[in-house]
């Protein structure tokens, strides 16, 4: 199949996917005050155009396994406020000025604000995992909010793996550590939960989720790694954050890891100095001089092909789990996110 | 946590071939082509590393579980944290009056196709003849019969059900409502078959019934509800869920 229809097909079902969940979050969203200061700002983030990866593993997987995308709707939302929670969070955390093309939510509406706009994000997110109790029973239900609480815990430990590094200065990690980051940070909540939780309803609750581990981890991991490429050598109207913004935050990404593993002891101290050094004083001569490293180490390259590999592997678990199952929409839909994800530019 | 730069250049990811052709088909214009079965070095990290979470996790979870499940322990008063166990469930308490409890109790497993059927905690107060205790609306239990059936099929499960008492019999006969759907469909009320029924529990131990659906060959297709419970006792109410496909 031609790229560009590929790209065609996959982008109009999330389209798809991302309008449909969008259309109940918001309407999840109370209607009352305080509106300025919290609840008109609660929408900002899902209307700034996400890109509904996770209500559309979540929707789509739960209907190739014998549901219907309303029985799925409550758990997708709940993900989906879940993620806008974090990424409010993780921007402070991170000191992010860009968001979806934008500036960050606490950049304009200040910290404390922006807190308390996460932190009800993660409030509202359990009336639908509530609600899921007129919909699927009290079976189903408790299973969802286990998958939800695991899918929480995971992300925040991770964060904190990576907030740590950042804040000892660790320049001695390895691929393994950054793996193992990006599984608990990214991976679960952003593949392996919508995809387990999917299945699950649709199947309602007889097959077992755990078969999808690893290829929800793989998705992720290709996701993440190229999420990282392109915060390098994106364009940034269509990336929607800083190019090279990673860098200024010192965010141990796999090219910033094998930088630190492939230079001289001298690069390494520079390296290590300019990561020592608070994020309004990495200058972009500074950070163009760690840009220039990774050209010289090829990091980039290296990237592209750790992500090209995990998406292989994708493939290959995504044949495994749904070869048997008819060719749908939803089937074509999650084959093509694979190829999808490695040739985004934004 | 440090990887020396050999340890790393020996990392670097490899693709090998061994695509399917429905793979190729989907790659080869993007560059994919021959990584779909790729046992690169990172990929195989990256399963270890999974690996090893999930083991992680599972202990985690055992631990969780064998806490909110240890009826006995929570009986006994040993458990310090019932709040939480009670927010989590709708529970029955042991309090001054005499209480049965019934656990419709989930042993699919040992019985072939059965399926699954929701793990439910009932709570029957005491009750005399003037003076029944109903069961509040928003506990009365959901029992969800997982795995669709089909018209004309036939399914069984064993609910166990526990007797508090110490000192006297109960003797349950079940009654059952006709199952409605949405649509206004019906399904006679003797699709469900109580054995035995009654089912007489003596004090303090538990007693099984087998719970039999058999759908009518000319069922539609829909979500069914219909209401159970047990004849002369306010309180044990439940209601009971099926999806014939």
């Amino acid at each position: 199949m031609d790229a560009e229809l590929i790209r065609e097909q996959f982008l109009s079902r999330l389209a798809h996917y991302k309008d449909e969940s969008l259309k109940h979050l918001i309407a999840a969203i109370p209607d009352r005050e305080p509106k300025k200061h919290l609840y008109d700002l609660v929408s900002i983030y899902p209307l700034r155009g996400g890109k509904g990866f996770r209500p559309g593993l979540c929707l789509s997987t739960c209907k190739i396994f014998g549901g219907t995308e309303s029985e799925a709707m409550n758990s997708a939302i709940a993900i989906e406020l879940y993620h806008n929670a974090f990424l409010v969070h993780d921007d402070i955390e991170d000191e992010s000025e860009d968001r979806r093309g934008f500036p960050t939510l606490h950049a304009e509406y200040g910290v404390p604000i922006a807190l308390n706009v996460g932190d009800a994000m993660n409030a509202l997110a359990i009336m639908p995992l509530m609600n899921n109790i007129l919909s699927l029973g009290p079976q189903l239900t408790w299973q969802v909010f286990k998958e939800i609480q695991h899918m929480a815990l995971e992300s925040v430990e991770g964060q904190a793996m990576e907030l740590g590094w950042r804040s000892e200065n660790n320049c001695k990690l390895d691929d393994g550590d950054y793996l193992r980051m990006i599984l608990k940070k990214t991976c679960w909540y952003t593949c392996i939960h919508p995809i387990r939780i999917g299945a699950v309803i649709g199947s309602r609750g007889q097959v077992n989720p755990d078969i999808f581990n690893r290829f929800g981890y793989y998705l992720g991991a290709a996701f993440q790694i190229q999420d990282d490429l392109l915060n390098l050598e994106g364009e940034k109207a269509k990336y929607g954050k800083e190019i090279g913004g990673d860098i200024q935050e010192g965010k141990r990404t796999l090219m910033l890891i094998h930088l630190m593993n492939s230079g001289s002891a001298e690069e390494n101290e520079e390296i290590k100095n300019y990561l020592l050094l608070p994020r309004a004083e990495r200058t972009p001569e500074k950070v163009q001089q760690i840009m220039d490293y990774m050209r010289k180490y090829d990091c980039l390259n290296y990237g592209r092909i750790a992500a090209r590999n995990l998406a292989g592997a994708a493939l290959k678990e995504f044949y495994t789990l749904f070869g048997a199952f008819p060719e749908t929409e939803e089937k074509q839909f999650i084959e093509n996110m694979i190829i999808y994800m490695i040739n985004r530019d934004k | 946590m440090t990887a020396t730069k050999k340890e790393n250049q020996k990392a670097a990811p490899e693709s090998e071939t061994g695509a399917s052709s429905l793979a190729e088909a989907a790659t080869s214009v993007n560059g994919l082509s021959g990584l779909v079965g790729s046992a690169s070095q990172i990929v195989l990290k990256a399963v270890g590393i999974l690996e090893e979470e999930i083991a992680r996790g599972i202990v985690t979870a055992k631990q969780v579980e064998e806490k909110l499940t240890d009826v006995p322990k929570i009986r006994s008063g040993k458990i310090t944290d019932n709040v939480q166990f009670n927010d989590l469930f709708v529970r029955f308490r042991k309090d001054a009056h005499e209480i049965l409890d019934i656990i419709v109790d989930v042993v699919s497993a040992t019985v072939q196709g059965a399926g699954k059927i929701s793990s439910q905690l009932i709570k029957i107060g005491t009750e005399t003849k003037n003076e029944p205790v109903p069961v509040p609306a928003q506990q009365v239990p959901l029992i969800q019969v997982p795995g669709d059936m089909k018209a004309g099929e036939q399914k069984e499960f064993p609910i166990t059900l526990e007797n508090d008492d110490n000192t006297t019999e109960k003797i349950i006969t079940f009654i059952n409502t006709p199952l409605i759907s949405p649509s206004g469909e019906q399904l006679y009320a003797g699709t469900l078959v109580f054995n035995p029924n009654p089912l007489t529990i003596p004090p303090g131990s538990k007693a099984t019934a087998i719970v039999k659906i058999d759908i009518p060959a000319n069922a539609k297709t829909g979500s069914y509800t219909c209401f159970i419970q047990a004849k002369d006792l306010e309180s044990l109410k439940a209601t009971l869920l099926l999806k014939v496909i």
